[in-house]
């Protein structure tokens, strides 16, 4: 019997190409009875490894490559429990030296006071031992096997080679010479890499991209061959035929070494109950009345039912103390003045809504708890919750005080290859033309995934130029899509943080991010497999925007309660159905604006619907255009049973949420809720049509057994299918609309205020920050350019206006600005020399920048050239420390800084030219005010002018290009979005694919900056005018 | 020293899987005495090279070289002076 003890999987980055499934998988059907995982320097694939050996039967056995001080590799895998948490500890212990940093690398006497529990093998062609024996260095090779057999004390065998690569026999022989000397066992290693010989192109390509080299050049981390596979017995007796005990000795390790990881094991921690309270679930049961008071005007019967009914199952699944682990986190928050809000199917929960972690009332709107959480599913809650992104590391350095460093953890992220990355560094290690390369990865739309690249080659005209290449490219598609999804950088999720009942050394490693934070290796997925709850702290500008606009009310002695905006104000309806919503969360792009103007919204059930309508599934399902026709009462809403009026009503007849296939298949066919559910989880991953024919007999027959009849019940799950894929979470939307609406609230009513937060909170939202100037100044509020005697860092309102800070100014540090306002406390600044010596701090490179970008225009009446030529004067006179022909003092400034001249001031088009540049908007003017008038004489209408067309109406347009986009379309045409804004406002425009190929893949390069389009007016039945695009071009 | 061949040979006896006689493309036949050390190489993937065995041996009559099997086909790739 024969099992391999030494595999690397995709983990071992850059070098293992198969995933820990294939692995997994081979292993099984070669009937071996375990495998072990033995990555580089990490125990990232281990949970993943005892999930697939479970599911295929097979025994996983825990390891790791180390990286030695010399660059050597030994092999440890773990014998015990103790031996799992030695490995953790060393891992976790090399990784925070210097050594680790830099050179990614373990010190052997790091190693030493953690072998207990661990086996160690003298490892592959890089190990210690077989170096020495490769260099025939005999005695300095009986000195390394002699002290490794002493350190792990009985545990430590001689790794013989099967790689096929020259002198193997010699070398095994010596080896097998050496054990035989010194009384050590041997074991037989394939040093695995992949599961399958068919995949050395993928790991020679790995390999290349690890070393920087291209396939024609020789290196030797290459593969010599492809030896490296997940053989099966019968190769491994063929390879080691002259070795039978070392063979046999895999399979005596594997029996040896205990399963160190358990999965799904209970590991939330306890909560610190109050000294009077001895019952979480109590306690809990306590807490969320008291909210329910503060949040209801009267808990009613129903109120009480569906709460003791959350409380039941959240009892009942054990995560009561949970939920007090969450409420105590927001409750830290609030008391903080850092403002949050839950988001996700967490919305689902009235209990949730009054313990304040979520901001919608799920029994008012009737949400699903059980799309949340239930007994049928038995699965961890994931609570999602968005904070102050400035403020959101206040809250995790809570939950560290609180529950220590040792129970706490960052969780894992993993970028991985795909698409254009991959195209890059494959393309790269294949040794073609950079070139090519490049502007192959650049002219990839975004969604396309290396596994489509052929097909794009045939459909995105960007691409015509390269299809002549594809024989030659062949390699270059086929290895992206194969190395797509491998991991290729390790990281931290942005939000997820695990707290633990066990120290978390004794699950897995710790290793630090560049901030200092201490990550497990495991993602988000691998973390629940485990059993290790995860919560989701994570930061949402949009969150700090609502705050600063709070602070700039307050400031102007105005105050605002946020969380007492009626949610009914028909004013910021109004203004939503224009499709007046730049700037406002979920609802500012231009598909969801174009909605907006036909919907006619006047209720948040609208917005909720909105938000859940504009995303890939919903429009390539085509249900926006039946639920918009359905809400104006343009098409009649028919009902295919009675009883999913009830469910359907508030989306008009339409299946929206998941939770409504939950309540149909509740209702109609008497699932239980947690069994519907269920349905629904396992309609949206369904793999083929077979699977779902079975899922639906299993519905209908259900359906019929309950009384409805056979032909509509297939009815309802047809239309059932054709939504469960991408039905949106409703609580999610419901979350995400409430803060929709209240932003667009805050634009209402205080544009001035929210604009200048967005600013303050750059980059956030859809648009770069002229079209979000550009925006309030069409609401009417003025932009006051940057002013060295009235800006403060941040962006601020003066009676009305905005005033631009000095954070926009590029390359402008915080501290720089505080001198200046320090500075600026003794007096206003009288001219740009007495600044430049009243601010020493300011170098030249943003002294020039203040110029450039008119901040210093208020105190330089003369203008910005003149001051430019000046500058070096000035910065010389500051920085000179002796008496000069310029004088020395700034009393003597404004004799010598008169220069007679006859100097113009720059153009407007320098000017903005500098401004976009430095500031990323135009103060002085717009781009399109530098051509209107000859925009004019070709015939060229204002987007402004647009307004007043009727539909049909042809019109040509010119305008700087933003954001265009081509996302997935239901006919799988393309079908590209665009914003055209000129001085006047904005217009948004759709190009069908015909246009597309034509002429519309300018968009996508430099010169589709600033283009001229015409097409027609159409507003869909809305308010707000589109252009239909029927031509493209350039204008830049 | 060595010498890049690359010449194509006729295998006339075989042990195991290894050469044991082989006739170089002059006729002359030589017999292996000792199979020095047996590799594989992957070959140029990309190129549509497949894999190759090679077998460095030594003959009687004082040859050492290395012979190589691609494809079904055998060649003396490299002999050592």
């Amino acid at each position: 019997m024969f099992v391999h003890l030494h595999v690397h999987s995709y983990f071992s980055m850059l070098d293992g190409a198969s995933s820990v499934e294939s692995l997994v998988a081979q292993a099984a059907a070669h009937g071996m009875p375990a495998l072990a995982l033995t990555d580089h320097n990490t125990v990232a694939g281990l949970a993943q490894l005892h999930h697939w050996c479970a599911v295929y039967g097979i025994k996983p056995i825990s390891g790791a490559e180390l990286t030695l001080h010399d660059g050597s590799h030994l092999t440890v895998l773990a014998k015990t429990p103790t031996g799992y948490e030695n490995l953790c500890r060393l891992l976790t212990a090399a990784y925070a030296t210097e050594a680790w940093r830099r050179e990614r690398i373990v010190r052997v006497p790091d190693l030493l006071p953690y072998t207990e529990g661990l086996i160690a093998l003298s490892g592959c062609r890089r190990g210690q031992l077989t170096k020495q024996i490769i260099q025939r260095r005999y005695a300095e090779a009986k000195r390394i096997a002699t002290f490794y057999a002493q350190a792990f004390a009985g545990r430590y065998y001689i790794e013989l080679l099967g790689d096929d690569w020259p002198h193997t026999e010699r070398i095994n022989a010596d080896l097998a010479d050496l054990g035989e000397a010194l009384g050590l066992p041997l074991v037989a290693s394939a040093n695995v890499h992949y599961h399958t010989p068919a995949l050395l192109p993928v790991h020679d390509t790995l390999r290349c991209i690890a070393t920087d080299c291209d396939i024609r050049t020789p290196h030797g981390e290459r593969p010599l061959n492809a030896a490296a596979w997940l053989h099966d017995e019968r190769e491994a007796a063929r390879r080691f035929a002259r070795y039978p005990e070392a063979v046999a000795n895999t399979f005596r390790i594997a029996t040896s070494c205990e399963v160190v990881l358990r999965l799904h094991e209970a590991l939330f921690p306890a909560f610190d109950l109050p000294s009077d309270e001895t019952d979480a679930a109590a306690y809990l049961r306590h807490l969320v009345y008291e909210g329910a008071v503060q949040r209801y005007p009267r808990v009613d019967h129903a109120l009480r039912a569906r709460i003791d009914h959350e409380l039941q199952i959240i009892t009942q699944l054990g995560y009561a103390e949970y939920f007090l682990v969450v409420w105590d986190i927001v409750r830290f928050a609030r008391r903080r003045g850092i403002r949050c809000a839950g988001r996700g199917s967490a919305a689902d929960s009235a209990a949730a809504y009054c313990l304040y972690i979520t901001d919608v009332d799920a029994a008012g709107r009737g949400l699903l708890f059980e799309r949340f959480m239930s007994i049928e599913r038995s699965e961890r809650p994931d609570i999602d919750i968005d904070f102050d992104a400035r403020r959101r590391d206040e809250v995790i350095a809570y939950i560290y005080d609180k529950y220590g460093a040792q129970h706490v953890a960052r969780v894992a992220t993993y970028q991985t290859f795909r698409g254009r990355s991959a195209i890059r560094e494959v393309g790269a290690a294949l040794a073609l033309p950079s070139s090519l390369i490049d502007t192959l990865a650049k002219r990839l739309p975004y969604y396309v995934g290396a596994q489509d690249i052929e097909q794009a080659l045939d459909h995105v005209p960007e691409l015509a130029p390269y299809k002549s290449y594809q024989d030659r490219l062949k390699w270059l598609w086929q290895l992206s899509a194969q190395i797509t999804g491998f991991p290729r950088h390790f990281g931290m999720h942005v939000g997820g943080v695990v707290i633990s009942r066990k120290p978390i050394l004794s699950l897995t490693t710790l290793q630090p991010s560049a901030k200092g934070d201490l990550i497990i290796p495991w993602d988000k997925e691998d973390v629940e497999m485990v059993g290790l709850v995860k919560l989701d702290i994570l930061s949402l500008r949009t969150m700090s925007a609502i705050s600063d606009t709070i602070t700039l009310r307050a400031q102007q002695q105005q105050p605002l309660d946020y969380d007492a905006i009626a949610l009914d104000d028909q004013a910021t309806f109004e203004m939503i159905n224009r499709g007046e919503t730049i700037g406002v969360f979920q609802l500012e792009s231009p598909a969801q604006r174009a909605l907006q103007a036909r919907l006619g919204a006047d209720q948040l059930e609208d917005i909720v619907a909105s938000v859940a309508l504009i995303r890939p599934g919903p429009v390539k399902g085509n249900m926006v255009d039946p639920f918009v026709s359905r809400r104006r009462g343009v098409e009649e809403i028919q009902y295919l049973h009675p009883k999913l009026e009830p469910i359907l009503g508030k989306t008009y007849g339409v299946i929206l949420y998941q939770e409504q296939v939950i309540a149909i298949a509740t209702s109609l066919a008497q699932f239980t809720p947690g069994e519907a559910d269920q349905l629904r989880r396992v309609m949206s991953h369904a793999r083929s049509a077979e699977h779902m024919d079975h899922i639906g007999a299993q519905f209908i027959a259900k359906a019929v057994q309950a009384g409805v009849d056979t032909h509509t019940a297939s009815q309802v799950f047809a239309m059932m299918k054709g939504y469960a894929s991408y039905g949106f979470c409703e609580a999610h939307a419901a979350a995400f609309a409430t803060t929709a609406y209240k932003t667009a609230y805050l634009v209402r009513h205080y544009p001035a205020e929210f604009y200048a937060a967005i600013l303050n909170n750059h980059p956030m939202g859809y648009y770069p920050i002229h079209v979000v100037c550009a925006e309030a100044q069409r609401r009417g509020v003025a932009l006051l350019g940057v002013d060295c005697n009235a800006s403060d860092y941040a962006c601020t309102v003066e009676e009305g206006k905005i005033r631009l800070g000095f954070r926009l100014i590029k390359g402008m540090r915080k501290e720089l600005a505080e001198q200046l306002q320090l500075a600026r406390e003794a007096g206003p600044f009288h001219s740009i020399p007495a600044l430049l010596q009243r601010v020493p701090s300011i170098d030249p490179l943003l002294a020039e920048r203040f110029i450039r970008c008119g901040a210093l225009d208020s105190i330089e009446p003369r203008g910005r050239r003149l001051a430019l030529w000046q500058l070096p004067v000035w910065l010389a006179a500051r920085d000179s420390l002796a008496t000069s022909l310029w004088g020395d003092t700034a009393g003597k400034w404004s004799s010598q800084e008169t220069i007679e001249a006859e100097v113009s001031d720059f153009s407007l088009a320098e000017k903005l030219r500098d401004e976009y540049s430095l500031l990323g908007v135009g103060v002085s003017g717009h781009w399109l005010r530098l051509y209107r008038a000859s925009l004019n004489e070709q015939g060229y209408t204002t987007t402004q002018a647009i307004d007043a067309l009727v539909d049909g109406v042809t019109v040509s347009l010119a305008g700087l290009t933003i954001r265009p986009h081509r996302p997935p379309t239901r006919s799988g045409l393309v079908t590209v979005f665009f914003t055209i804004e000129d001085e006047t406002g904005f217009a948004d425009c759709t190009m069908f694919e015909h246009v597309y190929q034509e002429s519309g893949a300018v968009l996508f390069t430099p010169r589709g900056r600033l283009v001229g389009v015409t097409g027609r007016v159409d507003r869909r039945g809305g308010q707000r005018p589109q252009i239909i695009v029927e031509q493209v071009w350039s204008l830049a | 020293m060595s010498r890049l061949v690359k010449r194509l040979i006729h295998i006339c006896a075989w042990r195991d899987e290894a050469p044991l006689r082989y006739q170089d493309a002059d006729g002359t036949l030589h017999t292996v005495e000792e199979w020095i050390d047996r590799w594989s190489e992957s070959g140029d993937w990309w190129a549509g090279e497949g894999e190759r065995i090679i077998y460095r041996i030594a003959t009687r009559d004082g040859v050492v070289a290395d012979l190589e099997r691609t494809q079904n086909q055998w060649f003396i790739y490299r002999v050592w002076d």
